[in-house]
């Protein structure tokens, strides 16, 4: 049984009140959470975004070059140098070796960064039309 | 007895639990532990992960489920925790009445005078409002246990509390 004096003391503690916790720290943590989880959404949406481009443009070119005037001598030359990688030692080895190997390989590696100029489907003609 | 409704685990309503029982939660985590810096990290941490996974979906109790969840994260910690002790710092644990510092000071000491499992009992049972049932429920124990810690604890901390009265005075 709780006596008088007993109640008396409980009223007495109950006037203190515990001191309250600092803020929680939730919206923080939440914040720091979802910040670099939409940071690599939009990192791999861009990504995907210009892989499709990539591919769209690689293919509408692979169809413009076998539609378009290459000389016989230059897809030769083009077809012996994408066997060769493209790293530097091998680019320069092709240089000395076969300047004009070398010269077509850099056409084509020019055509295929910049918009197709000549042949049935190029953009110029393509643009014509429209 | 405060009921989840069995919905999504809202922000607002766990919010709304910490506003209303922050202050009796950090008191008791700090009649756990003894040391405000990790009571204060037990209780948020107790939060945080209730925001994170929606734990209140289907808790009855959620005053009872909150108690036992602090108690529990500093159960565990301590498991973890090497055998050094941690200087308590000298932080006050009560907001007191009419700015009375003096007597927060003299009711903290008393209340570290109190054995744990007293302690514990007192805090629930005056600052968290618990019945001797409910402070069985969380600290599993009897509830007859319960409350004759309690007696006991209150005549302890009656005398403490005088003595340093009638010593400061």
């Amino acid at each position: 049984m709780v006596n008088r004096e007993d109640e008396q003391f409980e009223s007495y503690l109950k006037r203190f009140r515990p001191v309250a916790p600092q803020p929680l720290p939730a919206k923080k943590h939440l914040t720091k959470f979802r910040r670099p989880f939409a940071i690599a959404a939009g990192v791999a949406a861009a990504l995907a975004a210009t892989l499709i481009v990539v591919l769209l443009l690689s293919r509408s070119r692979d169809h413009a070059l076998r539609t378009g005037a290459n000389s016989p001598a230059a897809s030769g030359a083009i077809a012996n140098a994408e066997q060769a990688t493209i790293a530097a030692p091998a680019l320069t080895k092709l240089a000395l070796e076969n300047p004009e190997a070398f010269d077509a390989l850099m056409t084509e590696r020019l055509q295929r960064q910049m918009p197709l100029m000549k042949g049935e489907q190029s953009a110029l003609r393509v643009l014509a039309k429209e | 007895m405060t009921k989840v409704p069995p919905a999504d685990s809202s922000f607002p309503q766990i919010e709304e639990l910490y506003r209303q029982y922050g202050g009796p939660l950090l008191l008791f985590a700090v009649s756990v532990c003894g040391d405000p810096n990790r009571a204060q990290d037990a209780v948020h941490h107790v939060f945080l992960r209730m925001m994170e996974t929606g734990s209140l979906r289907g808790v009855e109790d959620a005053k009872a489920y909150l108690f036992a969840s602090v108690r529990n994260a500093l159960a565990n910690e301590r498991k973890f925790q090497s055998r050094n002790v941690a200087i308590e710092p000298e932080r006050i644990w009560f907001e007191p009445a009419d700015h009375d510092y003096a007597a927060e000071l003299n009711l903290r000491r008393a209340l570290k005078t109190l054995p744990d499992d007293q302690r514990q009992v007192v805090v629930l049972h005056i600052w968290g409002e618990f019945t001797f049932s409910q402070i069985a429920e969380v600290l599993v124990i009897s509830p007859n246990t319960a409350a004759s810690r309690y007696r006991y604890a209150i005549g302890k901390l009656r005398e403490a509390m005088m003595v340093k009265e009638n010593t400061n005075g």
